[in-house]
């Protein structure tokens, strides 16, 4: 009976079908996009609620620290950038 | 044989996150997945299917690359044809596919494959499963006894009992 059993099961196999690896294939990216998405949403709403909490502080910070001294500082930025650009504009010769 | 020793480099690939090494898996092991389960019965075997290679690959770092790649896989079916048969939004999908499989059942050549859909219809699903993985799918006893995780012993009498009762339908013993 085994035989006849085995051979009736073997008509049944179903064919090998590209669509079918394809459409594994596509589910698997699918949730791996949904998962990087939803991750990244939970962190987009970790740094607004986090931004929402300190912008009190940040603003007084900016306000009486570094608003005064804003130009002072984007002219020491625009020197250190000067610097560390120098030696690439300018190699140095044998 | 080819493709048996092939089998432990593309599981290893895959446990590396190798989707192509996944994809050549799921090629070699669809057409006998996919057989088991619409042979134990279920409309949606395909979707199941699928569903079993997703969490297959989710969950690849957790098979144990010195057992058989196979057992593990056809577990995991199983429990998901189980989860299945639970869920009472596939069992609403199936009732409207029973129509459809109904009409198949009529096509020409009916005959034993008729009887034999009849005679596996009256078996329990463990029994059925076990019968599937040790005949059809020629699965070992100790293989049958890891997918479906039971014991040896208990998958020796669900292939016993389930092969008497189908030689009873059958009519051959």
């Amino acid at each position: 009976m085994d035989d006849q059993l085995k051979a009736q099961w073997a008509a049944d196999v179903p064919a090998s079908d590209p669509r079918f690896v394809l459409g594994v294939m596509t589910r698997i990216e699918q949730r791996r996009f949904r998962r990087e998405l939803a991750v990244t949403a939970g962190l987009t709403a970790c740094a607004v609620a986090l931004l929402w909490l300190l912008a009190p502080t940040v603003e007084i910070v900016w306000r009486d620290g570094i608003a005064p001294y804003a130009s002072n500082a984007v002219l020491l930025l625009g020197l250190m950038g000067v610097t560390v650009a120098v030696p690439y504009l300018l190699p140095a010769r044998d | 044989m080819t493709q048996d020793s092939a089998e432990p480099d593309l599981v290893a690939r895959a446990r590396a996150g190798s989707a192509d090494a996944f994809g050549r898996l799921v090629h070699m092991h669809q057409q006998a997945l996919r057989a088991f389960l619409r042979r134990l019965g279920t409309a949606d075997a395909d979707d199941i299917a699928q569903e079993t290679f997703v969490f297959a690959w989710e969950h690849i770092a957790r098979f144990d690359p010195a057992k058989p790649f196979r057992p593990w896989l056809f577990g995991i079916a199983w429990r998901k044809y189980r989860e299945g048969k639970r869920s009472w939004l596939r069992r609403l999908t199936r009732q409207g596919h029973a129509a459809a499989d109904i009409e198949h059942a009529h096509q020409p050549d009916p005959g034993l494959k008729l009887d034999l859909a009849k005679a596996m219809g009256g078996l329990p699903p463990e029994q059925k499963a076990a019968l599937l993985l040790c005949l059809a799918s020629e699965f070992t006893h100790a293989e049958v006894a890891e997918a479906l995780a039971m014991p040896l012993g208990t998958v020796k009498s669900h292939v016993a009992r389930g092969r008497e009762k189908l030689a009873a339908v059958l009519g051959s013993g």
